[in-house]
């Protein structure tokens, strides 16, 4: 009889282990997924290659942490990137006194060597494309950059604290923007 | 209906949120019959979609092609999970869970033998989940955790010992400190304590200094909807900590420190409203928010300590003055305060080619600090947005009405930047002036000698003159929509007292450049309406009238 309660208690701690080996399939699968975006949206805040990687895996870590105190995340990748977009602020303003990481795309754009597959307008047409995006207000390339990582407009205004409807409207702007400049 | 969705023609952001999927399901309905029946409207949703497909473009073959890779193998994640749970889970009750680890090839005995630790482990855990170091723990765990998952958001405290007083960013953009002595002792103090100096009001500084503590005792108390943490310690140079957490948010808003050489230090957050609105004067503005208008200037400043000797009045007007011919007085990030006997401008987030004009302009200024830091200005949108969600039908109504009278989507969308380009201008000047008529109340501005005097009017004339501009370029830009709209003269502002001081009608001219700002903003819907629509446009032509008569004003008040 007694021992009947027992044996519940030590199947929920099995059951526990192994929800926790999926929780781990899981966020690990969504880590291969999604770590270079999350590391490649770093850069664009400023932070360098090494901080960016260091930052991403932390990001995918505190996920497994928080989902594993059994919080509730409805979308994991628009949380991941609120959390690496807080985190590489953080970053950014603890080592305020270095200048932050610029790829300097124009000059290796405008430096590499011809891809045999593009020609000479299309690279023209990419190098004038990355000076429009250069161009946009920073709110305005964070909204297009975190659109292109497939967040919705909610989301995206949850990374950045503002509403949905801002976003659509910083979308907008940008968006007639590289129209404009394109033309 | 057929009639009404061919007629209004859906703006070019309703066709992007249709695009993504982000209207909801009966505006959806109405815009995709009216494409249907619009060509006009299905060649703009082409075009929109082509620079989307040009975005994409661009992710896949400059970011993905061309930004490094990152420069260290991948970790193995799962490695690090493990570590996660074993510190999530207690010592004895992860021992517990290692021996079931394998539970279907044990034996009867083993389970049982398990199942009564296990609930030992379990009574033990609940009741030492109550002392006060667990309940201070987990309330920091959490306050971090949710600190990570909102925005960072630029804050400034204020730091308070027995005979110092400082008000400073949050987190401390100067590594080294802030250049005066007394500053570098309180530093002094926090790195032998293992306290973090670079961002003192955080439970993250506040857990990193508690975990590392050989002997604490912890006391959590519950009151006015805050969370206090007490901690103490035989063995830290650092005594005892309280640190106070808003109930609602755990947001840290208070700290006291007590050193083991009897010194202690206060921190509290500096309200919100306190932080300025634009770059330049914010030590004005933190000073007035603050509440204490006869704190000397230097309190506010970076980094100021107020015994120190201060910087004249006219110092710091040479100072903007210089500013003021490279333009970084409208708009830049740049702050200008005193500090001793020196005047400070810093900034943040500049160009560096943009912080070497600034810094050639001040090059021949004695006596002049220049701190320019990279970290950007966080979430700060670059347009006023709205905070929530506003309903922005009626808004639509109005610019959809507005289209038809200038002729098209394509006019309302031109005229919409024009002005919405010359408000932004406007306020700019706003802002300028109000700073300096924050930073040269007439006390300040009797100390000037007569040239600096001049040289202040000189400033002041540009500014105004310049927002005369503006505002006359609104009026003409807006002249056709506001052509058939009747004024309003009865609530244009009376002539004004004339012996009134600039510095009084400054405030007034502000608030009226902002009152048309926001009114533009609202009527191009760059800002959320938060009165009716319907009487935007007359609003907006008495906002036009008011600041053209409290221009009258202030020019009057000028000379």
């Amino acid at each position: 009889m007694s021992s009947y309660p027992l044996g519940e208690e030590l199947a929920g701690v099995v059951q526990k282990r192994r929800a926790s080996m999926t929780l781990q399939n899981q966020v690990a699968q969504l880590f291969e997924e999604a770590r270079v975006d999350v590391y490649r949206y770093l850069l664009s805040l400023g932070l360098y290659p090494p901080q960016a990687q260091e930052a991403a895996q932390e990001v995918f870590l505190r996920l497994y942490t928080t989902l594993k105190k059994g919080e509730d995340i409805q979308n994991p990748r628009g949380w991941i990137f609120r959390v690496a977009h807080n985190l590489g602020l953080k970053i950014r303003a603890r080592q305020s006194s270095q200048t932050p990481y610029d790829p300097d795309l124009e000059s290796q754009l405008a430096g590499s060597a011809l891809d045999p597959e593009q020609n000479l307008l299309e690279r023209e047409q990419t190098l004038r494309f990355h000076k429009a995006v250069e161009r946009l207000s920073e709110q305005q390339r964070r909204c297009l950059l975190l659109r292109l990582e497939g967040l919705r407009y909610p989301e995206i205004g949850s990374v950045l604290g503002i509403s949905p409807s801002a976003v659509g409207e910083f979308l907008r702007r940008a968006i007639s923007r590289l129209k404009k400049d394109e033309l | 209906m057929k009639g009404s969705s061919l007629t209004l023609h859906p703006e070019e952001e309703q066709l992007l949120r249709y695009l993504d999927g982000e209207l909801p399901v009966q505006a959806a309905g109405e815009v995709r019959s009216h494409l249907e029946a619009c060509w006009q409207c299905r060649a703009a949703l082409e075009e929109l979609q082509d620079v989307v497909s040009q975005c994409v473009h661009y992710r896949k073959n400059v970011l993905q092609r061309h930004l490094p890779t990152p420069p260290a193998p991948w970790v193995d994640i799962y490695r690090h999970f493990d570590e996660i749970d074993a510190s999530l889970e207690p010592a004895l009750f992860r021992r517990i869970t290692r021996l079931l680890k394998s539970p279907f090839d044990t034996g009867a005995k083993k389970w049982a033998l398990a199942a009564v630790a296990l609930l030992v482990v379990l009574g033990l855990f609940y009741r030492y989940r109550q002392t006060p170091s667990v309940q201070a723990a987990e309330l920091l765990r959490q306050a971090v955790a949710t600190a990570s998952a909102h925005p960072y958001q630029p804050r400034r405290i204020q730091i308070r010992t027995r005979n110092r007083r400082l008000t400073r960013p949050a987190v401390a953009t100067q590594p080294a400190g802030f250049g005066t002595a007394d500053a570098d002792v309180l530093q002094a103090m926090f790195q032998r304590a293992n306290y973090s100096w670079t961002d003192p009001l955080s439970a993250q500084s506040f857990q990193s200094w508690r975990n590392q503590l050989a002997d604490k005792r912890d006391q959590v108390i519950e009151e006015n909807q805050t969370y206090q943490i007490e901690t103490s310690s035989s063995t830290s140079e650092l005594r005892q900590a309280t640190l106070k957490l808003r109930a609602a948010d755990l947001r840290p808003v208070e700290e006291r420190l007590e050193f083991s050489n009897q010194e202690w230090v206060e921190i509290t957050e500096v309200p919100d409203d306190a932080v300025p609105p634009a770059p330049i004067g914010a030590g004005a503005d933190a000073r007035r928010a603050a509440g204490s208008p006869t704190a000397p200037p230097s309190e506010t400043s970076n980094a100021v300590v107020t015994s120190a000797p201060e910087a004249s009045a006219a110092d710091e007007l040479q100072v903007i003055a210089a500013l003021h011919d490279v333009g970084a007085d409208l708009g830049d990030p740049v702050e200008v305060s005193r500090s001793g006997s020196e005047v400070v401008v810093s900034g943040t987030g500049l160009a560096p080619a943009r912080q070497q004009e600034i810094k050639n302009a001040l090059g021949s200024k004695a006596h002049v600090v220049v701190r320019f830091s990279d970290s950007p200005p966080a979430t700060a949108p670059d347009q006023p947005v709205a905070p929530n969600d506003a309903p922005a039908g009626d808004v639509r109504q109005l610019q959809a009405r507005l289209a038809e009278q200038l002729g098209g989507r394509a006019n309302l969308e031109q005229l919409s930047a024009q002005v919405l380009d010359s408000s932004e201008s406007l306020m700019a000047r706003a802002y300028a002036l109000r700073r300096l008529a924050e930073q040269f109340p007439l006390a300040a501005e009797q100390e000037l000698n007569a040239s600096d005097r001049q040289l202040l009017a000189r400033l002041r004339g540009e500014h105004s003159t310049a927002l005369r501009r503006q505002v006359t370029e609104i009026d003409r830009e807006l002249q056709p929509i506001l052509a058939m709209v009747p004024g309003d003269p009865g609530s244009a502002p009376n002539s004004g007292n004339p012996t009134e001081p600039w510095q009084a009608a400054t405030e007034d001219l502000f608030q009226s450049a902002r009152k048309l700002d926001k009114l533009v903003g609202v009527m191009f819907g760059a800002a959320p309406s938060e009165t009716s629509v319907g009487q935007l446009p007359v609003q907006l032509k008495t906002g036009l009238a008011q600041l053209h008569a409290r221009l009258d004003i202030y020019e009057r008040s000028n000379k």
